[in-house]
């Protein structure tokens, strides 16, 4: 019975979550709703060529909000970095996914 | 006339300024500049001006002459050059080309003195220029003939040659002209001496008359002069405010406040991203559960009611937890402060006893009074089962008080703890005066409590709240009257708590606590088996006593012994409801205590309002002893340490205690508490555990006292021989007593004594 109940919390932890995790962001509102959408886009898009996938969203945030964005979109990586102060983003993607943009 | 010829690209200077009346003498000339231009233009020209001045030496030409047509070709082109032009050398002796390059030839160079007022070399002095203008306006038109007699012969000298398209702007630009030419005098002038200024001025002019210098330089001097500048010094006068001040260009550098900028610094892995999922998910699951019961707390209005409440409770906590904090300073203040009565409590054993024979003394230690209740009797003490420094107090009116008249409608139940004879460790107010407590011997925090008015209570003390845990009800359950006294017996076997209570109603009542209230089971009436003294209309009432106290056997728990206010005493049974086992007078006034002996239960005393402490033994209706104390005894306990001592108060503030091993006839210790016109006392109780009584008082006055050695003596087993308890011992001892009061008829024990004896 009590292997049951185990296999069962099993089962439940095992559930793999894709949903947009924001780790970090000091963005306002409404940048970080438009940054989430558009990194989601491209990670969608791209699927695993994680290269144009970081283009992309370098060059849309590029468009939207003024040259000189950095975009890292991979599954494990370290980073330290500056950048101005409320464009940084931070988040997880698809269960295996770490993106971080950012505007020098 | 080759000079002429080469006259092409000169200009005229001082002819600019020339009116055309005045040219007109020249244009009778050849050798003017209107040569080029068709003698009929002359002709014209000289009509309007003045046809009458004629030089003597003109030409007199006959009318055909006149009317000849002499035609003239206006070529795009300039005169072509003369190449093979020669001159004699004189030298050599042969002719040699000519090999000047300019298209004139210099004639005659003459030096002029004077100035035309336009002239550059003013100009050149900014300064002077403009006052000159002013001082010389006469002078021009004097001057203007003599400069025209001048550029007459400069003219005639130089002999120019203009275009007949330039003869129009003749009078425009002379002036230029002639400024042009002296410009360029000017300018190899400042380039070479410059110090020199506006008296070389004049001196120039001269100079400037000469008309060689080269059409760059007459561009460039043009330039210069179109931006003239007044020389300060004495002639000219500035006006400060007129003075505008010169723009100075200057670079000027700004830098704006660059973006502010943060650092931020992580790594990813695939069990960071994992583990943040899974954070993440239980954070939402709980918010998802908190919606829910937020939604569920909506909707029961109720719940969420009682939810307020529990959060009351809590800020209560952290209230009761300063105070719990407050309480233990109070406690080491007074224990600081009363440190002597403290280790006397402790430690003092009265070395005078041992000189004293079997007499003893007793010890006052702390008085304790609850201030706000200074006006209410003492009217019942309890120790607690499970502290023994701590006992509880009900504080009401007087028992043989009338409720009626004059009673206070207030009534404290208080615990006292010695370690804080101040203030009490807990109060709680009452409805009326209360009458009597017990603590239960298992559970030391219920407290179950009688009222005046024949309420029952039992609190939690344990609790913060001061409502009672059970109430009796008003209209059918509680007491016709004043309950004076409960008793906790043992639970029943199904675990129940239950107690008892008397009532001056009659009534013997067994209350049984339920999950939410008390069940009321009258156990016996106390009916007096006499005649009624009042008959009403022929009704004989049957009479009841009132009941005034209670006492449990210690070992059959059945079997109870039931005091009344007319001096009766029942002896009863739990079973049977219906008869009393036994029932005596016992009393000439109200019994006020009845008390097992704690280790014989055949052995019993009672005490009276009528001043005697009785002795008594099981079936028997008769007395063993009296003690007549003389005054009106309040309440009488044996001592629990040993056997044949009992303590007894009276309303005279005397603590009285007899020892029946030692004197059955005089008491060993009798000492006053207080003067008896300050209070009475009310209650006595014994610590279970050390040698301290309690007396209450009628001012809700407690007193602790500490008995002397010999009030306590305990019978020591014998190191040698046959091997006794203290039990048996103190048993005996009670029995070698009692022995000798006891009827011929009781005599059954003597057989005991033997035994003890061998």
């Amino acid at each position: 019975m009590e292997e049951f109940a185990d296999a069962k919390e099993d089962e439940n932890k095992k559930i793999v979550h894709t949903y947009p995790l924001v780790q970090q962001c000091d963005m306002s509102e409404e940048m970080k709703a438009e940054t989430v959408e558009v990194i989601i886009t491209a990670c969608e898009k791209f699927g695993t060529d994680y290269f144009a996938a970081a283009k992309t969203v370098k060059q849309m945030l590029d468009k939207k909000y003024g040259p000189q964005w950095n975009a890292v979109v991979g599954e494990a990586f370290g980073i330290q970095i500056t950048h101005q102060t409320n464009t940084l983003m931070y988040m997880f993607f698809g269960g295996n996914l770490g993106i971080c943009a950012w505007k020098i | 006339m080759p000079p002429k010829l080469d006259q092409t690209a000169k200009k005229a200077t001082r002819l600019s300024l020339s009116q055309p009346g005045q040219k007109k003498p020249f244009n009778k000339e050849l050798s003017r500049r209107q040569v080029k231009i068709a003698k009929p233009v002359d002709d014209i020209n000289g009509i309007p001006s003045n046809e009458s001045i004629k030089p003597d030496d003109q030409l007199k030409l006959t009318e055909e002459e006149l009317d000849e047509a002499i035609s003239n070709v206006l070529q795009v082109t300039e005169p072509p050059e003369l190449t093979a032009r020669v001159s004699y050398s004189y030298r050599d002796g042969s002719f040699v080309p000519y090999k000047n390059i300019l298209p004139f030839i210099t004639l005659i160079d003459l030096k002029s003195t004077l100035i035309n007022k336009t002239t550059e070399c003013l100009t050149s002095d900014n300064d002077k220029e403009t006052e000159l203008e002013e001082v010389q306006g006469e002078i021009d038109h004097d001057k203007g003939d003599i400069e025209i007699d001048t550029d007459e012969n400069v003219d005639g000298r130089v002999q120019e040659e203009v275009e007949e398209g330039e003869s129009e702007g003749e009078g425009d630009f002379p002036n230029e002209e002639g400024d042009q030419g002296e410009g360029g005098e000017e300018m190899d002038e400042e380039k070479t001496s410059k110090p020199k200024a506006t008296s070389d001025s004049d001196e120039e002019a001269p100079v400037v008359v000469q008309e060689d210098s080269s059409t760059n330089n007459i561009n460039s001097s043009a330039k210069k002069r179109n931006a003239p500048k007044k020389l300060m010094n004495q002639f000219n006068f500035f006006e400060r405010c007129a003075l505008t001040e010169e723009i100075i260009l200057r670079d000027k550098e700004v830098q704006t406040t660059p973006p502010t900028k943060n650092d931020f610094c992580t790594y990813t892995t695939q069990w960071i991203i994992y583990d943040a999922y899974n954070e993440d998910f239980l954070k939402q699951q709980e918010e998802k559960e908190k919606e829910k019961r937020d939604k569920i707390a909506v909707h029961a209005s109720k719940k969420s009611a009682s939810k307020k409440k529990k959060n009351d409770v809590t800020e209560d906590q952290t209230e009761k937890n300063m105070l719990i904090t407050a309480k233990f300073l109070e406690r080491i203040i007074n224990l600081n402060t009363m440190d002597a009565i403290a280790q006397d409590f402790r430690y003092y054993e009265d070395p005078s006893d041992q000189f004293r024979g079997r007499d003893g003394t007793i010890l006052p230690l702390w008085t304790m009074t609850y201030d706000k209740a200074d006006n209410l009797y003492v009217t019942d003490i309890s120790w607690s089962p499970d502290y023994f420094d701590m006992f509880a107090v009900t504080l009401g009116t007087s028992q043989g008080h009338l409720p009626l008249t004059d009673s206070p409608d207030v009534g404290y139940v208080c615990l006292w703890s010695l370690k804080n004879p101040s203030y009490p460790e807990y109060i709680n107010q009452t409805h009326c005066g209360a009458m009597c407590l017990d603590f239960h011997r298992n559970h030391g925090f219920l407290l179950a409590v009688g009222f005046h008015d024949g309420h029952l209570a039992v609190y939690n003390v344990s609790l913060p709240t001061k409502e009672a845990q059970y109430m009796t009800d008003a209209v059918n359950t509680k007491h016709m009257a004043c309950v004076r006294q409960v008793v906790w017996v043992k639970d029943l076997p199904d675990g129940e708590l239950n107690f008892y209570s008397i009532s001056e109603d009659g009534t013997v009542c067994n209350w049984l606590l339920m999950q939410s209230e008390m069940s009321k089971t009258i156990i016996v009436t106390l009916v007096l088996d006499i005649e009624p003294q009042i008959t009403l209309g022929g009704i004989s009432e049957t009479l009841i006593g009132r009941g005034t106290t209670i006492a449990f056997h210690p070992e059959n728990s059945g079997i109870y012994l039931v005091g009344t206010n007319e001096g009766y005493i029942f002896k009863c049974n739990t079973q049977w409801s219906s008869f009393f086992m036994q029932k005596f007078k016992a009393h000439e006034m109200s019994i006020y205590r009845i008390d097992y002996n704690k280790y014989d239960p055949n052995i019993y005393l009672s005490c009276s309002g009528d001043c005697t402490v009785k002795i008594w033994e099981d079936k028997s209706d008769i007395p063993l002893l009296i003690f007549d104390l003389l005054w009106s005894v309040s309440d009488a306990l044996w001592s629990p340490f040993s056997s044949t001592v009992f303590g007894v108060i009276t309303e005279d503030c005397d603590v009285v205690f007899y020892d029946l091993d030692a004197d059955k006839y005089k008491n060993i210790c009798c000492q006053p508490i207080q003067p008896e016109s300050q209070y009475q006392l009310t209650k006595l109780a014994f610590n279970w555990r050390m040698p301290v009584i309690i007396v209450g008082s009628s001012k809700s006055t407690v007193i602790a006292l500490k008995m002397s050695p010999n009030l306590r003596l305990i019978m020591k087993p014998p190191k040698k021989g046959k091997h006794y308890t203290t039990q048996m011992l103190e048993l005996e001892k009670l029995h070698k007593a009692l022995d000798s009061t006891r009827e011929p008829d009781t005599l059954v024990v003597p057989a005991d004594d033997d035994t003890t004896d061998s």
